[in-house]
C-alpha cells in the first residue's frame, strides 16, 4: 500500500511537471498569438505626444503575413506619405523614399533607430518575434495575467536588454516594460483588447519613452484578417506602386 | 493659354476629385528659398525662387494607375535694363512652369510578372547615394549646382519584370532630352585653344541636339539580384552624354582680320556598363556603384567661312594639336561608401568618388571623398547637418592638350539647420563655401559662396 501511494504521488508530481507552462512557452504563446492569421491589413493612426503636449498625428497601413513578411506605408500627413519600409526577414528590410523614387537596403544600424519620428523602433515596427534575440527566464503567474522576463541572447543587437511583459490569458501582451542597464526605459500598454473573428489583438498601444518624457499611440482604424494577401505586397514592386 | 488650361482643369478635374477622392488624390508642396551670395558681385547676389508642386495619383483599380507631377516657379526679377521691359509682366514676375511627371502605370499587363510604366517619369538607378555613375536615364538639373544630386524626368517606356529575387527593368527613351544646366557658366564645357586664345571676339555658342530618329534611341537594361544580405545589379545603357562638348568652331574673318568664332556644342554618344551593390555588414550599411565607360571620340572641327580647316592651317590658329573634346579611352567612375549611425543618434555617411558629374573623360578624372553627418535634436523637431567634400589629386591628370596639373587640390564645406515647427512644414538655413587650387574640379563652386533660407510646406 505505501509503494502504492508512492507511484500515485511520483505520477501526480510528473504529470504536473509535464504540464507546468515555462516562461518558453508562454513566449512561444504569445508569439503564437501575434502571427496565428494568415495575414493581416491594418489601417492605423499614430500619435506622438511631446513632454509639452504637443501632439502629431501620422496615418499608416500595415500588412503582415506570416512572421517575416511585413510593411509599412505611411498614407499622411504629406510630408511622409509614400515612406514605406518592407520586411522580408530579420535581417532583410527595404525603404522606400518616394521623393527620390528610390528603394534602398536598410542596414542593421537604423533597426533601433525612431521609426518616422515615432517612439518605436524600426525593429520594433516591422518584426513580431522575439525568440530569436531573447529568452524567456522566468514566469509569474496572476489570477488574470502571466508575467515573463525575457532576457537578451548573448551576440543580439537588439536595444533592451531585458523585458518584463505582462500577458493575459489569451497570451495578448497587455504590457511591456523595455529595460537597459537595468533600468526602465520605455514602457508599453495595450489596451481595448478586442475578439475579431477568431483572432483576439489589442487595437491600442502606447509607448512612453521614459528617459525622453514623450509618447506615441498606435490605434487600429481598421483591421482585416485572412484577405489572402498576396506575396507581392511584399515586394520592392509593392512599394514603388 | 495657361488660363484657359487652369479653367478647364478646375472644371473637369476637381469635380472628380470631389466624387472619388479614393481613386484621385492630390498632394504637393510650397517652397520659397533665399539665396545670398558670399561674394559680392561674383555670379549672384541674391536669388530667390518660389515653387508650387501638385502632384495627383490616379488609380482607377488595380491594373491601372498614374501620377502627375506640375511645378509653377516663379524667380526673383531679371536684370532689367530697358524701360519698355517694365511693361510686361513676364519681365517684371517671370514665371514658368515645368511637367516633372506625368505617367501611367499598366500592373500585371501580359503576364503577372510584369509593370510597365510610360510617359515622363524619373529613372533612377545605383546604391550610391547622389553620386550615380549608372544613373544616366534622367538628365541632370543643375539650376542649383550645388545640389547637383536633382534629377529630370524623360519621356520613356519602362518595363518591369520580377521574378523571384530577381527583377529586370528593360527602358526605352526615344526622345534625347537635355539636361538643365546653370545659368551662370560653370563648366566651360565650350573651352578650347581658339575659343580661349580670342575671348573678346567669341560669339554665343550653338547647340545642336540628336536628331529625333529611331536610331538616335536611347536604351538599357537592369538586372538586380536580392540577397539575403546583399543586393547587386548590372546594367547596361546606350545613350548620349549629359552636357554638351565642343565639336565645331567656326570662325568668320574679313580680309585678314578676325570677325567672330562661334563654338558649336553637342551630345556625343556612349555607351556605360554599371554594376552596383548594397550590403549590410556588422549593422554598417555599404554600397558601391561602378560604371565603365565607353565614350564616342570628339575632336573638334574647325571651318573657316565655311571651309574647313587643314592640318596645315590649323597652325596659323595656334593649334599645333589635336586637341579632343572627348578621349575615346575607356574608363571608370565609380563611388563606394558607407553610413552607420551611432549611439546618440549621430548618422554619418562617408563615400569615396572617382569621377564628378561634369567629368567626361579619362583625363579629366578626379577622386573625391564626400562625408556628411546628422543629428536629430529636441524629439526629432531639429536637426543639423555638416558636410565637406574634398578633391585630390588624381592619376590622370594629364589635361586635355598635354598642359599637366598636378597636386590640385579642393575642399568644399556646408552647413545646414533644419527646423520642423510643425508637421508638413519646415525651415532650412545653411550655407556652402568652396576653395581650390587653379585646375581643381570643385573650384567652381568658389563662385557660389552662399548662405540660404528655404521654407517648405507639404499638404
Amino acid at each position: 500500500m505505501r509503494r502504492f501511494c508512492f507511484f500515485i504521488c511520483v505520477f501526480l508530481v510528473s504529470s504536473l511537471t509535464l504540464n507546468a507552462e515555462t516562461a518558453q512557452d508562454v513566449l512561444k504563446k504569445i508569439e503564437a498569438r501575434q502571427n496565428e492569421a494568415m495575414d493581416a491589413e491594418i489601417q492605423v493612426r499614430i500619435t506622438t505626444i511631446e513632454k509639452n503636449g504637443t501632439k502629431k498625428v501620422r496615418e499608416g497601413v500595415i500588412y503582415q503575413k506570416g512572421e517575416d513578411k511585413r510593411v509599412f506605408k505611411f498614407t499622411s500627413p504629406a510630408d511622409i506619405k509614400g515612406l514605406s519600409v518592407l520586411s522580408t526577414g530579420k535581417d532583410t528590410k527595404y525603404i522606400y523614399l518616394p521623393e527620390f523614387k528610390k528603394v534602398r537596403r536598410i542596414a542593421g544600424h537604423i533597426k533601433n533607430q525612431s521609426f518616422g519620428g515615432t517612439d518605436f523602433t524600426n525593429d520594433e515596427i516591422s518584426s513580431t518575434r522575439y525568440s530569436d534575440d531573447y529568452e524567456a527566464v522566468e514566469l509569474r503567474e496572476g489570477p488574470d495575467t502571466k508575467v515573463i522576463t525575457l532576457k537578451k541572447r548573448e551576440g543580439s543587437d537588439r536595444e533592451y536588454d531585458k523585458i518584463v511583459a505582462e500577458v493575459t490569458s489569451d497570451y495578448v501582451i497587455k504590457r511591456a516594460e523595455m529595460y537597459k542597464n537595468n533600468k526602465v526605459i520605455k514602457v508599453l500598454d495595450v489596451t481595448n483588447i478586442n475578439k475579431h473573428g477568431k483572432y483576439i489583438i489589442g487595437e491600442k498601444m502606447i509607448m512612453r519613452d521614459l528617459t525622453k518624457n514623450r509618447s506615441t499611440e498606435m490605434e487600429m482604424i481598421k483591421i482585416e484578417f485572412d484577405k489572402g494577401l498576396s506575396d507581392e505586397i511584399f515586394s520592392e514592386r509593392f512599394l514603388k506602386k | 493659354m495657361r488660363v484657359k488650361f487652369l479653367v478647364c482643369f478646375s472644371i473637369l478635374v476637381v469635380p472628380q476629385i470631389l466624387s472619388s477622392e479614393e481613386k484621385l488624390r492630390f498632394s504637393g508642396d510650397i517652397r520659397s528659398n533665399l539665396y545670398v551670395g558670399l561674394i559680392y558681385g561674383d555670379i549672384y547676389n541674391y536669388f530667390n525662387s518660389n515653387m508650387v508642386t501638385l502632384k495627383g495619383e490616379a488609380k482607377p483599380n488595380d491594373s491601372i494607375s498614374g501620377g502627375f507631377e506640375i511645378r509653377l516657379r516663379n524667380e526673383n526679377i531679371a536684370d532689367l535694363d530697358r524701360l519698355d521691359e517694365l511693361k510686361y509682366r513676364r519681365y517684371v514676375e517671370p514665371v514658368s512652369w515645368q511637367f516633372y511627371e506625368a505617367f501611367m502605370q499598366f500592373n500585371a499587363i501580359f503576364m503577372k510578372e510584369l509593370d510597365i510604366k510610360v510617359g515622363k517619369q524619373r529613372i533612377s538607378w545605383g546604391t550610391a547615394d547622389g553620386f550615380n555613375p549608372t544613373d544616366n536615364f534622367s538628365p541632370l538639373d543643375l539650376e542649383d549646382p550645388l545640389d547637383f544630386k536633382n534629377k529630370l524626368s524623360v519621356w520613356a517606356l519602362s518595363a518591369n519584370f520580377y521574378y523571384s529575387r530577381f527583377d529586370l527593368q528593360l527602358v526605352l527613351q526615344p526622345l534625347f532630352e537635355p539636361a538643365l544646366l546653370p545659368n551662370i557658366n560653370l563648366f566651360a564645357t565650350e573651352s578650347n585653344v581658339v575659343v580661349d586664345q580670342y575671348k573678346d571676339r567669341v560669339l554665343e555658342p550653338e547647340l545642336i541636339l540628336p536628331e529625333f530618329r529611331i536610331k538616335n534611341s536611347i536604351y538599357g537594361a537592369r538586372l538586380k539580384y536580392k540577397g539575403e544580405i546583399f543586393d547587386v545589379s548590372a546594367s547596361y545603357f546606350h545613350g548620349y552624354l549629359g552636357i554638351p562638348v565642343l565639336r565645331e568652331v567656326k570662325i568668320e574673318t574679313g580680309g585678314f582680320a578676325l570677325k567672330s568664332i562661334t563654338p558649336v556644342l553637342f551630345y556625343p554618344t556612349q555607351d556605360v556598363l554599371g554594376l552596383d551593390m548594397a550590403v549590410d555588414i556588422f549593422d554598417i550599411g555599404i554600397f558601391g556603384e561602378m560604371a565603365y565607360i565607353i565614350p564616342e571620340r570628339v575632336e573638334p572641327l574647325y571651318y573657316v567661312n565655311g571651309h574647313k580647316l587643314d592640318e596645315q592651317s590649323k597652325r596659323a590658329f595656334g593649334i599645333n594639336k589635336n586637341i579632343l573634346s572627348v578621349e575615346d579611352k575607356h574608363y571608370l567612375k565609380f563611388a563606394v561608401g558607407l553610413d552607420y549611425t551611432f549611439k546618440g543618434g549621430y548618422y554619418i555617411n562617408v563615400q569615396f568618388v572617382r569621377g564628378f558629374f561634369n567629368e567626361v573623360s579619362y583625363s579629366s578624372l578626379n577622386n573625391y571623398l564626400f562625408a556628411y553627418l546628422k543629428k536629430d535634436f529636441f524629439d526629432s523637431t531639429f536637426n543639423i547637418q555638416p558636410s565637406f567634400g574634398i578633391e585630390f589629386d588624381s592619376d590622370s591628370d594629364e589635361k586635355f592638350g598635354g598642359e599637366e596639373i598636378r597636386g590640385e587640390k579642393a575642399i568644399i564645406l556646408s552647413l545646414e539647420a533644419t527646423y520642423f515647427p510643425f508637421s508638413n512644414g519646415k525651415i532650412t538655413i545653411g550655407g556652402a563655401v568652396a576653395r581650390g587650387d587653379r585646375g581643381s574640379n570643385l573650384e567652381m563652386f568658389e563662385k557660389l559662396d552662399q548662405m540660404y533660407l528655404k521654407f517648405r510646406m507639404d499638404f
